[in-house]
């Protein structure tokens, strides 16, 4: 096993000073940026000018090149003289009605306070956002996502880890294999949110006439709905069982199937499990098991949180092997 | 058969749903057979229309009728602007109106000309509707040899996750396929299998496409 602080001095020996690049550029109103990174982190701030700020940590023998083609910014990093993709750490300022398309490799990718369309994807890494409009778009293979206040339609793909969405007005889609989908203070006419052996936790607002669906195959779902809601909750499992904290009664019922109505039932709920169980209860209840959740879930994610960022930095250390390597090659070369 | 199902039907085969209609769709063809035998219709005269080539029968509305097919000679179904399948149906159904010999024709008078079709999937309790069990067995197998060759570039922690992944995924198929299997009560779950094995192809073409860019 590595350790952690020593790889990360060494990982601070290795890398050059704190922005190797810092350089400002204007761009034109309906720009849109794109960003592909190997190797390395992305951050992204906003700000109310026309302009994006790049500043990045890389090694000495890799320059950040910045192409405009029309409305089209694309950001990209060469080594010197090689043409190779190189590990860089970027952090950007951009306007907040920037379009932004990004991803990585190996890349944590955060993004605060955009309110424009996003699209992220990673392969090893969390993506973070706060904001994002019209088109949302998130994928990560091995790392988390945790969206807040984003606006419109919004889909979101995480393989191993969890997926965390609040204050969410839109439509929302959600896939997960591994992990729990936590969906809080959703405003959405229409939800999909599916797991695999993850749990499904939707807190929010049931729409009238809204489409609303949640899977899990071996997980449990929750709905915490609204007193006052009018939805037609549609139940299907194989072997999970169904609790509720109100009075509701099936109004269908066969083996495996079971039809509530909460109101006029306007809204139409679908919740299918193979295993889990589906709890509906009032907004009020989710806290407490929130906090137990966190409770029982606190050891096993600092021990996950400890391992990913091992993973992360190991990752790196190779990306920076295969980087020398590749330049001593390519001296060798050219000598 | 239900229109509000069958209107969606068009747009079904050409994944032009947004998801939740799409499931809610194969959640319906999951238990209703008539209108998962009007996809199947639906799917056979899409496969046939593409490899219409044959000569105008001796009838004064076969230029007509052909016309109509002719126009209709695409791979995929067109944008929807109306229920599409409905008039690829409605030019069988005035084929038939037009005589024997001109339905003789379409059916066996055209399909060898093209080669051979492939005969849509039959819906079954362990088949969903929506996927065509012999392309999804190929694309999953051409994109786990792709993996399985690369795997060594890819890091060894996503590796092991995509494998606790696809194996999870595989588990949950095969629990929900017994399940069907032991109890038809259970028939819901294709729609979950289907889920499920679009779901795999999304991880493995995750992880291509990761390979792809790695290289």
């Amino acid at each position: 096993m590595l350790h952690i602080p020593l790889m990360l001095a060494a990982l601070a020996a290795a890398q050059s000073p704190r922005f190797d690049t810092d350089t400002t550029v204007s761009v034109s109103q309906g720009s849109r940026l794109r960003l592909q990174n190997q190797g390395g982190d992305i951050t992204i701030r906003t700000w109310d000018r026309s302009q994006i700020r790049i500043q990045a940590e890389h090694s000495s023998r890799a320059s950040v090149q910045v192409d405009t083609r029309g409305q089209a910014v694309e950001i990209s990093a060469r080594g010197r003289g090689m043409g190779l993709a190189t590990v860089v750490d970027y952090q950007l300022t951009v306007p907040t009605w920037m379009a932004l398309d990004v991803g990585g490799m190996y890349a944590e990718i955060s993004i605060d306070g955009t309110r424009a369309p996003v699209k992220a994807q990673t392969l090893e890494g969390n993506i973070t956002l706060k904001g994002g409009a019209d088109q949302v778009t998130l994928t990560t293979v091995n790392g988390f996502i945790d969206v807040t206040g984003a606006r419109g339609r919004v889909h979101l793909n995480s393989v191993s880890e969890d997926v965390r969405v609040t204050d969410l007005e839109g439509e929302l889609i959600v896939e997960a294999v591994a992990g729990d989908v936590d969906l809080r203070r959703i405003s959405a006419r229409s939800v999909d949110a599916q797991t695999v052996s993850g749990d499904v936790t939707f807190e929010g607002r049931l729409a009238d006439g809204g489409s609303y669906l949640f899977t899990s195959h071996s997980g449990d779902v929750t709905l915490a709905v609204a007193e006052g809601s009018n939805a037609t909750i549609n139940v299907a499992s194989a072997n999970g069982d169904v609790s509720t904290s109100f009075d509701l009664r099936s109004e269908r019922q066969s083996r495996r199937r079971q039809s509530y109505r909460l109101g006029s039932g306007s809204a139409t709920v679908d919740v299918e499990t193979y295993s889990g169980d589906l709890s509906i209860i009032r907004p009020s209840e989710l806290r407490p098991r929130r906090e137990a959740d966190a409770e029982r879930k606190g050891e096993r994610e600092d021990d996950a949180d400890e391992e990913r960022l091992e993973r992360r930095l190991e990752a790196k250390f190779k990306k920076l092997e295969r980087g020398e390597r590749d330049h001593d090659r390519q001296g060798e070369i050219e000598r | 058969m239900h229109s509000e199902w069958t209107d969606l039907l068009s747009e079904y085969l050409d994944d032009e749903l947004d998801a939740v209609t799409r499931r809610r769709v194969e959640h319906h063809l999951a238990e209703c057979q008539s209108c998962a035998a009007v996809l199947n219709d639906l799917r056979r005269i899409v496969a046939v229309a593409p490899g219409y080539q044959g000569s105008n029968p001796s009838t004064e509305l076969w230029p007509g009728i052909a016309a109509g097919i002719e126009a209709r000679r695409v791979v995929t179904l067109p944008r929807r602007t109306g229920a599409r399948w409905r008039e690829l149906i409605a030019a069988g159904l005035l084929m038939a109106a037009a005589g024997a010999g001109a339905t003789w024709y379409w059916v066996r008078g055209t399909v060898p000309a093209a080669g051979p079709v492939a005969e849509p999937p039959v819906l079954t309790a362990a088949t969903p509707a929506g996927l065509n069990s012999a392309r999804y067995d190929a694309a999953v197998a051409e994109l786990e040899e792709t993996l399985a060759a690369n795997r060594a570039r890819l890091d060894t922690a996503t590796v092991r996750v995509l494998e606790q992944s696809l194996r999870s995924i595989d588990q949950a198929i095969a629990e929900a396929r017994a399940a069907i299997q032991r109890d038809t009560a259970n028939a819901y779950l294709n729609g979950q299998i289907a889920v499920n094995m679009r779901k795999k192809l999304n991880v493995l073409r995750l992880a291509t496409r990761a390979i792809a860019s790695e290289t």
